[in-house]
């Protein structure tokens, strides 16, 4: 490593640690190790903390009936349980998201965060519809449960987006 | 002796039991090691116990206190057959920031290895977790190969009707700690399930034989609840692929755990003695996080090379009449 860039470093890490010392909001989420090179995220306002606090708790929620829900469709297609059964099963994981979305829908996010807001909500709406459409049963195909499958994995992909942003080093190395 | 348990499933099967032996002449692989991003800065104590910071020690086991460690996916080419173990994750823009470096789309990254996306026929994960099995989607055509006991060991966790934090994919802003449903994502989790809904998935229970050459052992609780180990034929001999049973070779070669999660040490420590059985000691052990790799500090992946983003690779060894994929 060049003099130089060690240097650039050593300023920006000064300069990093300095921000942290001023800064008299409550703490960020917790922060993930820098590559070396690459530019800090820059720092949630409090506004956008308070909404990252509130949406965890939803998200904490939609997170785990979205891993179940796809565990009952597994069951399913392992043979443990029958068609009827799953949608039995997967009644209660639609209330969940209904009523995650309705949780939602109330929080008040700074201007700021309304387009990731706007995709949240959209996501666990998405999970609700793919809940309802893994409960149809009248159908011998499994068509419903694809497009099911679709719609959840879309609003999978949505959650890690906005997780990247809300609470930056939700996953671990695992 | 293989049976097939048909399950009423035309789709997938579940295969139980030992893999069988067979007259057929075991196949000569090429291996390749790709990787396919880099936790950057990771404290050494907290993948590998033994080898924690101490500060001002001058002890060459305790005075490193980060350590990078690689997402190693294990690329295999025996015969006709495209095989991949583990598959990484799939990052995009926003969430290459999150401590990690050198990431690229393993369909990129195998391409420069000649080998198209397209053409993976199997794709076998040593575990669950979605810096292992991240990258499902990218791979159309390859069949799936996961353990039972690892899907029925998150469904017991996610419906344990105890306390919340054993049933917790998540249990704080940071993420969850070694919990029993700690790592798989509902993203990740999706896809597995993609893969068996539309019948490109084989469960397997316990160990089986892949194709003449290339066989699974079941390695429970050695990381997770069903992890498992792929022994590979090749012209240097047999290698071990471990996934995270595996995370570090410096800990295979002496004998500690590593990057423990929802691992039962003395499976693991079994999981290691199972490689020194098959490939004769530890040095074919390979590892997924070890970070040595592509170093000659762990030879089997000195053959290195740095490919796009910074992501290096290794060509570990060739089948007879396999040209060498290394840039020259």
């Amino acid at each position: 490593m060049g003099i130089g860039v060690l240097a650039a470093a050593l300023a920006a890490t000064a300069l990093f640690a300095g921000l942290r010392e001023v800064r008299k909001a409550p703490a960020p989420a917790a922060a993930a190790p820098m590559e070396m090179g690459q530019a800090e995220r820059p720092a949630l306002t409090a506004d956008q903390e308070r909404y990252a606090h509130a949406l965890w708790k939803v998200h904490d929620q939609v997170r785990t009936a979205a891993v179940r829900m796809s565990f009952l469709g597994l069951s399913y297609k392992m043979g443990d349980i029958k068609k009827a059964e799953l949608a039995t099963r997967v009644e209660p994981i639609s209330r969940e998201f209904k009523a995650a979305a309705a949780e939602v829908a109330k929080l008040a996010p700074p201007q700021s965060f309304e387009a990731l807001h706007a995709e949240y909500l959209s996501a666990v709406r998405d999970y609700e519809q793919a809940s309802v459409d893994m409960r149809v049963t009248r159908s011998d195909s499994d068509d419903h449960l694809i497009a099911a499958q679709t719609l959840s994995e879309r609003a999978a992909t949505t959650l890690l987006k906005v997780g990247e942003t809300l609470w930056p080093g939700e996953h671990k190395p695992n | 002796m293989k049976k097939k348990l048909a399950l009423g499933l035309a789709a997938f099967g579940m295969v139980a039991g030992l893999g069988a032996t067979t007259a057929q002449a075991q196949t000569v692989c090429s291996a390749w090691l790709v990787e396919n991003s880099r936790f950057m800065g990771v404290p050494f104590g907290m993948f590998h116990p033994d080898r924690s910071f101490v500060q001002g020690s001058t002890n060459a086991r305790n005075n490193v206190n980060t350590v990078d460690l690689p997402v190693n996916v294990g690329v295999l080419k025996c015969g006709k057959e495209i095989i991949l173990y583990d598959n990484g994750w799939n990052a995009t823009d926003y969430h290459k920031m999150t401590g990690t470096g050198h990431w690229s789309p393993l369909s990129k990254q195998i391409a420069q290895i000649g080998i198209d996306a397209k053409d993976v026929t199997k794709i076998i994960i040593g575990h669950g977790h979605w810096d292992h099995a991240g990258s499902l989607d990218e791979f159309p055509n390859a069949v799936l190969y996961v353990q039972k006991e690892e899907l029925k060991g998150i469904e017991w966790a996610l419906n344990y009707p105890g306390h919340e934090r054993i049933r917790a994919v998540n249990t704080s802003p940071g993420g969850c700690s070694r919990t029993p449903a700690c790592g798989y994502t509902p993203k990740t989790v999706d896809q597995i399930y993609g893969k068996v809904l539309r019948g490109m998935a084989v469960i397997v229970d316990g160990d089986m034989e892949v194709i003449p050459g290339v066989k699974i052992h079941a390695a429970h609780r050695a990381h997770t609840a069903g992890s498992q180990l792929l022994e590979v034929n090749t012209a240097i001999g047999k290698l071990m692929f471990g996934s995270d049973a595996y995370s570090s070779w410096e800990a295979i070669r002496d004998w500690e755990v590593a990057n423990v999660q929802q691992t039962d040490s003395v499976q693991q420590f079994l999981a290691y003695e199972k490689c020194y059985k098959v490939t004769g000691g530890y040095q074919n052990c390979v590892a997924a996080h070890e970070p040595l790799s592509y170093s000659d500090k762990y030879p089997l992946t000195k053959n290195s090379w740095v490919g796009i983003n910074g992501g290096r690779l290794a060509e570990i060894t060739l089948a007879p009449g396999e040209t060498s994929r290394k840039p020259k």
